[in-house]
């Protein structure tokens, strides 16, 4: 006996594709443009407070920029580019915060090379005489 | 006819849902690529032919490969088109970054392990001054000079024991000797400290946004040698604007001081930088 699909109003079928389908389309993103203008502006104070742009100030301002257009397209009822301005604003400075570490690195580096160099010269130095 | 019915329905649910989607324009290739996707694309081949990306930043690297996909497939307008290439060019550059950064590191870190091996390490600065040789002396203010005899004698240097008069009982009778000053801060200029004062810094030592400025802080690294006199001092740091302090304080921290070692505290017209207590070797 072959098995047999219910009988179902047409309207019981709606909401069960349409889940599919969004399903389906999961790379759309669930964060609201303002949400993402949020949390770019977080960043963006996060950055400021660690001295990013002591290190990196041309793209730190580039995302400011970006965040400013983000805020306009807002208030312009173009949620799809303020999203995307938001996005653009949150890879600036999550650029400009990893190009300031690697500056700080570097002086780090530089600064214990110093000490380096000093104490290899110290070890190779002879000791002065009669000194203690 | 139901069935009919439902089906329909469902397919225009499907087109409704799917016509918001990007990938919809994508697949019909509506929308030219940006050129900013070809320089990305450039890009990230380089990144891709350096072995050190792969191993230092692989997220970042395939977050790089994806995002110049997409840019090279974009949709959605020219617009959309414009911003996949932006992102991409930038995830390209955040995975170059990341392996700079991690190769900075790493090389730190094997510069403090040679650094340890050779006597360094937390006390560094301390070792450095047990060996006074290699650090740059500080400005001393030369000792008065004793009323000079008729047989003229060279000014005692610092370093040198006073030489003996020639003919001590025909000269006058020498004044009791004043007592050597305190010697001056390493430091010249508008950062010179004064009243026991190691440092004293400005107004003008600090930007709008309460930062060091470079001479302020180069002033501060040149401390350092006084500052490892007396290894297990406590440093005080006063001044009247919190941030100025605080500045000062994670300049200190960054250069190798140690944490327990420093107090902040507000008060005064001007930071001020200085031993905490009267027992300085403590």
């Amino acid at each position: 006996m072959s098995p047999s699909f219910p009988s179902l109003p047409a309207g019981a079928w709606l909401a069960p594709m349409v889940a599919l389908v969004l399903v389906a389309c999961a790379g759309t993103p669930v964060v609201t443009p303002a949400q993402a203008i949020q949390q770019a502006a977080t960043q963006l104070d996060q950055a400021q407070r660690h001295y990013v742009e002591d290190y990196d100030s041309p793209t730190l301002k580039q995302a400011r920029a970006k965040l400013a257009a983000a805020h306009k397209a807002l208030a312009a009822q173009q949620p799809k580019h303020a999203r995307a301005l938001a996005q653009e604003a949150d890879l600036s400075i999550e650029l400009a915060t990893i190009q300031a570490q690697a500056s700080r690195n570097t002086a780090n580096r530089k600064h214990v090379q110093r000490q380096v160099d000093t104490l290899e010269q110290l070890s190779h130095e002879p000791p002065a005489g009669g000194a203690p | 006819m139901r069935r009919g019915l439902a089906a329909s329905l469902a397919g225009l649910a499907i087109a409704m849902t799917l016509s918001g989607c990007a990938t919809t324009s994508r697949m019909l290739g509506i929308t030219q690529p940006d050129p900013l996707a070809a320089k990305a694309a450039l890009q990230l081949q380089k990144l891709q032919a350096d072995p050190q990306v792969a191993q230092r930043a692989p997220d970042a690297l395939l977050a790089a490969v994806d995002a110049v996909h997409a840019a090279q497939h974009p949709g959605g307008g020219a617009w959309y088109a414009h911003h996949l290439a932006f992102v991409a060019a930038k995830r390209v550059q955040i995975a170059r970054a990341l392996t700079t950064a991690s190769e900075q590191h790493q090389a730190y870190r094997a510069l403090v392990a040679k650094r340890d091996s050779l006597g360094g390490g937390n006390s560094s600065i301390a070792t450095l001054a047990q060996q006074p040789v290699a650090l740059p002396p500080p400005t001393v203010v030369a000792a008065t000079p004793l009323p000079q005899p008729p047989a003229a004698v060279a000014a005692p240097t610092p370093s040198s024991p006073p030489p003996k008069l020639v003919a001590a009982s025909t000269l006058p009778t020498a004044p009791e000797p004043e007592p050597e000053p305190e010697p001056e801060p390493a430091i010249k200029g508008p950062f010179s400290g004064t009243h026991g004062a190691l440092l004293l810094m400005p107004a003008s030592s600090f930007t709008a946004r309460e930062r060091l400025t470079s001479g302020a802080r180069d002033a501060l690294y040149q401390l350092l040698p006084s500052l490892a006199q007396f290894p297990q001092a406590k440093i005080l740091i006063t001044g009247p604007v919190a941030g100025h302090v605080a500045a000062v304080h994670k300049q200190l921290v960054d250069f190798g001081v140690p944490e327990w070692r420093l107090t902040e505290q507000h008060g005064g017209d001007a930071v001020e930088i200085r031993f905490q207590g009267e027992d300085q070797t403590r």
